[in-house]
């Protein structure tokens, strides 16, 4: 029984994901069955547990029937809709010609399967028990679990959950989903939801090496992104860094897909994506930002329409992540959650605090290179942005991956310049974790770019053997 | 010159061949229990012993007398029933008063049940010199039982080199709480493989940078085909670290499987909890059952044990911790090392004694 209930707890969010993805983007062609799966489990993960955030706002009981309730009234619509434009697939597109496959691309799809493996066997076997991991998102969705709602009652104790209230609450309320639907606590079951998000990320890259590259570099550099030993790690924690990379990551690529498509669907899903960084962690607003800016940047340099239609773009891509973030703010006003003393920035310390450049650049320089949380993927990063320097020649949407790259740099460094959060660089107990955050970005930079110079030094051999 | 070029192959297999062979060596053969070992028996030639403790040690009988300064190699011999433990070898030279941490070396031993040798870098130790006369071995940091079938030390070779890197390179870093926020990676003579990759690249770098040059003499040429190869060049290296990091998550997967599987959530929860405090978990379990959903609590342990506060406010939920005017006081200090101060006298009576200065004081007063 507890298999099934299991089963629901893990498809229910991928449905309700799966219908707003089929509403948003009806065009069969354009996101392979996989994909659509894989960003289905993002956002309905998002979806659940921002409808369980206003049901325990509204102090409605957070309880399975309450949710599947509101669930049914809000999705009858795209249920109906996605009912009536149902067709029967075509089979062609999904079947897949097994003969095709050559033997290093099953080697590289088994390295594959096995760090996927590998992440659900590390979460499943042992209960949470890295320290934030209880201390702070375990007791919230705990306490949320038992109190039937957000625990908004200031004369008991645990308000909010008993941790930092400040911190949004997309995975505590996961958790709590689970347990809502399991009908009892259990650290050990919750612990899927993590190794899953590695499941989408892998999905998500190789789609999206897959629409530049062909299968077997696409696959190769799916194989290297589950490489990063970090990022197993953070796969099988229950930590929140890893599920606001992969938010941050699906947020970005979907936003490169508009780039390179112009298809207003991708966008959407781009922007719903930064809003769910947003209401991961509290830096996933800071991703929203950078999304946001290179948008603008593509469209002030790059797009050919009228400045009223460029608005609007903007305006579409803002919408979604100011209809998830304005809520949260409204209800951290309303309670009176303030921002944690530390994530607080302070500009008039601008210019006593220049000292701490040399310190957070040094911190970055020896912790990506020198250690075995990246091995030696920033040294890749900055060989390959050496050399198509040298070659001159960049695709456009590498430009946008980059200043991408550049911005989150620029942001977590302004964090920690101008504001008390320095103290983790201190202690050593923050940059990785904040490199996580837009690493496999970084690793979709590299591998993009590869694509590139390969291409580039082909082109140039055979115009080389075409030589008298 | 067909001679002379066979003359010069026998002259580097016989250079090789001595190179590779172990000059001088010195075995211990006698151990005496120090602590935490029971059942210590010798048959056929291989020592047997059982550890009851965290750090259970031998130590050798009588004057050793190790010229240190030649022999720079330690290998060991021997399996256990536990995967992937940490052992220690302490020594002691002519004049020191005892054993201590900074004239000892430590190593990790590999998968339960086989016999492994492992090989340690001596001279890694600045205080290796001189003569040493005792050492004090502790083959595994906790309960299990161990063989031992020999321990040598060594002049160093060519072999023993390879020996080391190889061993150094796959040493088995275990997840820990730091984990979280840090990992090492390999490492090699203390030095991170990163920048052994690092010169190597350079200096690939260089050699086909040169190559392309002086075939094609043309530096567009060069700028055409050397990155892919460097790049190449790269990937490759980028793969076998990750040969090495496979390797890794394979003994942590075989580390959780042994210690994890088969047992239940509650047991699953004490084993994650716990650490050196075995029964911390179930002392939590037996205050959940006693003191009533809903009240406050207080916790009671050693100073800087703030991770059984946190461990206690996640498990004892819907129980609430409160640091000031709890109903109830829960006093876990197995090593008695609470200062009597901090245990609440006045207004508390005992509620329920689990034994070895685990208990829960109640509040007579309601404030």
């Amino acid at each position: 029984m507890i298999i099934f209930k299991l089963a629901f707890a893990y498809i229910f969010p991928v449905l309700l994901g799966y219908l707003l993805v089929a509403l948003i983007s009806s065009d069969e062609g354009k996101l392979s069955a996989p994909e659509k799966i894989a960003i289905s489990y993002g956002i309905g993960v998002g979806i659940l547990t921002f409808i369980m955030f206003l049901i325990g706002a509204f102090r409605l009981p957070m309880d399975l029937t309450t949710i599947l309730v509101v669930c049914a009234i809000l999705f009858a619509y795209p249920l109906i809709k996605v009912i009536k434009n149902m067709r029967v697939p075509n089979m062609s597109t999904v079947r897949i010609d097994l003969k095709s496959i050559k033997w290093y691309e099953w080697l590289l799809l088994a390295l594959i399967s096995l760090r996927i493996f590998y992440s659900y066997f590390s979460a499943l076997i042992k209960p949470v028990e890295d320290v934030d991991a209880f201390a702070d998102w375990g007791l919230r969705a705990k306490v949320f679990f038992f109190d039937h709602g957000l625990s908004l009652d200031r004369t008991r104790g645990y308000f909010f959950g008993g941790s930092h209230s400040d911190y949004p609450i997309n995975i505590p309320l996961l958790q709590t989903w689970i347990f809502n639907v399991l009908g009892s606590w259990n650290d050990l079951l919750i612990k899927a939801i993590f190794p899953t998000f590695l499941l989408a990320l892998v999905i998500v890259f190789y789609c999206s090496m897959r629409r530049i590259s062909g299968r077997p570099f696409s696959l190769f550099s799916t194989y290297l992104l589950t490489t990063l030993p970090f990022l197993i790690y953070h796969s099988a924690s229950a930590y929140t860094d890893f599920p606001l990379s992969f938010y941050f990551f699906s947020s970005f690529i979907y936003l490169v897909a508009f780039l390179l498509s112009g298809d207003l669907s991708f966008l959407t899903i781009s922007s719903l994506f930064a809003g769910f960084s947003s209401w991961t962690k509290n830096e996933g607003i800071m991703f929203a930002l950078v999304d946001a800016i290179v948008l603008v940047v593509y469209l002030y340099y790059l797009n050919k329409h009228e400045i009223k239609s460029r608005l609007e773009t903007v305006a579409r891509y803002i919408a979604p992540i100011l209809a998830l973030f304005i809520p949260w703010s409204v209800f951290k006003l309303i309670h009176s959650i303030p921002t944690s003393s530390e994530q607080t920035l302070h500009f008039s310390q601008l210019f006593k605090n220049i000292n701490r450049i040399p310190v957070l650049l040094g911190d970055f320089y020896k912790k990506s290179f020198f250690y075995g949380h990246w091995d030696i993927a920033w040294f890749t990063f900055f060989l390959v942005l050496l050399i198509s320097f040298f070659i001159k020649r960049s695709r456009r949407e590498n430009l946008f991956v980059l200043l991408g790259i550049l911005l989150c740099f620029l942001a977590y460094g302004a964090v920690y310049f101008l504001s008390d959060a320095y103290v983790w660089i201190i202690n050593g107990t923050n940059i990785n974790r904040n490199i996580l955050a837009f690493m496999p970005l970084v690793m979709y930079y590299i591998c993009s770019t590869i694509v590139e110079i390969f291409n580039d030094g082909f082109d140039s051999k055979r115009k080389n053997s075409s030589k008298p | 010159m067909k001679y002379p070029a066979i003359i010069l192959i026998f002259l580097f297999f016989a250079i090789a061949i001595c190179s590779f062979a172990y000059c001088e060596e010195a075995y211990v053969q006698e151990w005496a229990p120090y602590s935490g070992v029971e059942n210590l028996s010798l048959k056929d030639n291989v020592l047997e012993l059982h550890s009851t403790s965290s750090m259970p040690l031998l130590t050798t009988k009588g004057d050793l007398l190790i010229n240190a300064s030649r022999l720079k190699v330690l290998e060991i011999k021997m399996k256990s029933d536990k995967s992937y433990m940490t052992g220690r070898m302490f020594f002691r030279r002519i004049g020191d008063p005892g054993f201590n941490y900074f004239n000892s070396f430590e190593f990790q031993t590999g998968l339960n049940n086989m016999y492994h040798s492992y090989l340690v870098d001596l001279g890694r130790n600045q205080n290796w010199f001189g003569t040493v006369t005792q050492i004090m071995f502790s083959p595994i940091n906790g309960e299990g039982s161990v063989e031992i079938e020999n321990v040598r030390f060594l002049e160093p070779s060519l072999l023993f080199s390879v020996g080391t890197f190889w061993q150094e390179f796959f040493t088995f870093e275990r997840p820990a709480p730091r984990t979280i926020n840090f990992i090492y990676g390999p490492r090699i003579n203390g030095i991170s493989v990163n920048v052994y990759v690092y010169w190597l690249m350079i200096a690939m770098a260089a050699l086909i940078i040169s190559f392309y040059w002086l075939k094609h003499n043309d530096i567009k040429d060069v700028i055409a085909v050397a990155p892919t190869k460097l790049l190449l060049l790269c990937l490759t290296f980028w793969v076998l670290l990750d040969a090495r990091t496979i390797f890794d998550q394979l003994r942590t997967g075989i580390t959780d499987y042994q210690i994890f599987a088969g047992k239940s959530l509650e047991e699953k929860q004490a084993l994650s909890t716990n650490a050196s405090y075995y029964d911390f978990y179930y002392y939590l379990k037996s205050c959940g059952e006693k003191v009533p959903s809903g009240s406050s609590y207080s916790l009671v342990v050693p100073s800087g044990f703030f991770y059984f506060i946190d461990k206690s406010r996640y498990f004892l939920y819907p129980t609430y911790e409160r640091t000031i005017e709890a109903q109830y006081v829960l006093v876990y200090d197995p090593q008695n090392m609470v200062k009597a101060q901090d245990i609440p006298a006045k207004d508390h009576k005992k509620y329920a004694d689990f034994g070895n200065n685990r208990y829960i004081l109640k509040r007579t007063v309601i404030l």
